[in-house]
């Protein structure tokens, strides 16, 4: 009998094959979709034109829409739900909370706070400079957090809780700085346009944005990918996986430093979205089960998918206004959620 | 391959955990660890396993020093099952079991038919492989202590450390368990709180307030006055008519050891 295990070169074949299938449809639906509907048929000769070099007639308006705005739109969308979606599940997994996810240990309130104090203080400009505002923003956050969790009982499997209260607690801190800094400093144009990228704003993405969102939420993608066994051992918590042969301190210090600095990425690029790195990593363990080597594939294209989906769905719920897309993640996030905290109460032993 | 701890010593916010312990465990014995709450049982285990860092003396594994070998050189060499090994994840059985392969394959190889053999063979001894599919959160506490001790045998160790293996579990599965551990061609350390399960051991060690207070085989280690001091019990050993061996009976001190119990 032949049989196709995922996790044996013939399986993982076919898996890779079909989620990049799924990924390549939902980036072309993005493309289709908006205020003025494209069909598809134009989207691909947009494509073949740009890509290939092709020269199929198309609308030069069309043409602009599709490859200016929606398709960088659509790939900055997919490495963001892609990336925060696996930065959840290693939190997840490392802290052995299933509430665990980076909106709610407040890295990305860090992040935010990182990224309105420089735009505010004005250091550098651009792009780069708000990144590294972002992610040192981010650091300090988790770091924070995780301080607070030892002085409160240590990492522990007992201990978990604290870990969550305590970035809850860090969280409503960096929120409270980021308001105090747009109140203080901001001109009253500066601080409409900051609260509305805190929400999370893919309005004003292009490919600048996409050439290093999508480059680090690959890679940050494949050193979690590498870690996937390590990661399986931490289900019984970090003592049985040193026994099983993992270096616990390195493993947990490249995990949770990649998880951060998607993270930071991520926010400084389109703002705080939040429950993408809660939901979708629960969603994925429902569809495959608890074994990292699939996990990770399948949450990565889930928050892909997931975030294009709800970009899609800022445009068009409201005809002729544009939703902030953390607004559309907390509609659908809030109520899974809740299921989330029923579900695991509830259904433990 | 041997296991040697040489005035081995732990201490945590200035507390003496253990201390001066020199031990040798020989190739194939079966060694059991008993004594009090809090004597330094656990806190050995994982001093002999390299989960913790010996803040004074040393571990040898062979002839070379416990810290010299990579994590997943000891992975390889040692395995060990804690107590209240839990998890809120929905692995199933074949899966638990499947992480004792972990420091055999590297990072992306896959899962190959050799590593199936050696889950199903461990699934076997352990005698849970009709519960392989079962998700943990549905498997009683026995049935996770065996698929445990069966992850820890899929990592192919050479010692294997048990952390009081018995607790929580009803009698039947407390002697299977005891029974498959003195059967498997491993060097078995494990601590235990029943002193009469312990007598089954090749030798046993006595541990009081952190320290080594006896290493020997059962008999000459269970003297009743050494129980008496360490244990703080009065005991009285009892010979079973039908087999002929002796075992332990134990009352508080000063009790009337006869007659009056309710």
């Amino acid at each position: 009998m032949i049989s196709i295990r995922p996790g044996r070169w013939p399986g993982r074949f076919a898996g890779v094959t079909s989620k990049l299938t799924i990924l390549a449809v939902a980036l072309i639906v993005g493309a289709a979709i908006g205020e003025t509907r494209i069909p598809f048929q134009t989207v691909l000769e947009v494509l073949a034109n740009k890509v290939f070099g092709q020269s199929f007639p198309v609308d030069a308006i069309d043409q602009g829409i599709v490859w200016n705005y929606r398709l960088s739109r659509a790939f900055v969308a997919a490495s963001c739900g892609a990336g925060l979606a696996v930065s959840g599940l290693v939190l997840q997994t490392l802290l052995r909370n299933a509430l665990a996810d980076p909106y709610i240990l407040g890295i990305s309130a860090g992040a935010s706070t990182g990224a309105v104090a420089v735009t505010i203080a004005g250091v550098g400009g651009g792009l780069i400079s708000l990144s590294v505002g972002a992610f040192a923003g981010a650091l300090v956050a988790f770091a924070l957090v995780i301080c607070l969790a030892r002085m409160a009982g240590g990492f522990s499997a007992a201990s978990t809780g604290q870990v969550i209260l305590a970035g809850v607690a860090g969280a409503q801190l960096f929120s409270a700085l980021t308001s105090l800094m747009i109140a203080r400093s901001a001109n009253a144009e500066q601080a409409r346009g900051i609260i509305f990228w805190l929400l999370g704003n893919l309005s004003g993405v292009r490919w600048p944005d996409v050439w290093l969102a999508t480059p680090v939420a690959l890679l940050v993608f494949l050193v979690i990918l590498l870690y996937a066994r390590a990661l399986d051992a931490f289900t019984f918590g970090s003592d049985a996986a040193a026994s099983l042969g993992i270096e616990v301190r390195k493993a947990q210090a490249v995990l949770i430093g990649a998880a951060a600095l998607v993270t930071a990425v991520m926010v400084s690029i389109v703002g705080a979205i939040g429950f993408v790195g809660l939901v979708v990593p629960h969603a994925a363990r429902f569809m495959v089960g608890p074994q990292h080597m699939r996990l990770i594939p399948v949450t990565a294209v889930s928050g892909a998918v997931f975030l294009i989906a709800a970009d899609i769905a800022s445009r068009i719920v409201i005809p002729g206004q544009v939703l902030p897309i953390g607004v559309v993640t907390a509609l659908v996030g809030a109520p899974a959620f809740a299921i989330v905290l029923v579900v695991k109460s509830g259904g433990q032993r | 391959m041997i296991l040697c701890a040489q005035a081995l010593g732990w201490t945590t916010n200035r507390t003496p955990i253990v201390s001066d312990i020199d031990l040798r465990i020989e190739t194939g014995e079966v060694f059991c660890l008993v004594g009090p709450n809090g004597s330094g049982k656990s806190t050995l285990l994982l001093l002999l396993a390299g989960l913790r860092r010996a803040t004074s003396g040393s571990v040898r594994l062979g002839d070379q020093d416990l810290g010299t070998f990579t994590r997943r050189e000891i992975a390889r060499r040692i395995a060990i099952v804690v107590q209240q090994l839990e998890t809120s994840d929905r692995l199933t059985v074949r899966e638990t079991v499947e992480l004792g392969r972990t420091p055999w394959l590297g990072p992306i190889s896959p899962f190959g038919d050799n590593d199936e053999r050696i889950v199903e063979e461990a699934l076997a001894k352990t005698d849970i492989a009709h519960l392989a599919d079962r998700r943990w959160q549905t498997l009683s506490g026995g049935e996770r202590q065996r698929a445990h001790i069966a992850r820890a045998l899929a990592q192919q160790a050479e010692i294997l450390i048990l952390d009081e293996p018995t607790n929580h579990l009803d009698i039947h599965h407390q002697l299977s368990i005891l029974e498959l551990v003195r059967t498997l061609p491993v060097t078995v350390i494990m601590a235990l709180h029943d002193l009469n399960q312990a007598m089954g051991c090749d030798r046993i060690g006595v541990m009081h307030q952190g320290r080594l207070e006896a290493v020997g085989t059962p008999s000459e280690v269970l003297a009743e006055d050494r129980i008496a001091d360490v244990f703080k019990v009065a005991v009285r050993p009892v010979v079973d008519p039908s087999k002929g061996d002796s075992f332990l009976r134990f009352d508080l001190p000063g009790r009337s050891q006869a007659g009056n119990r309710p």
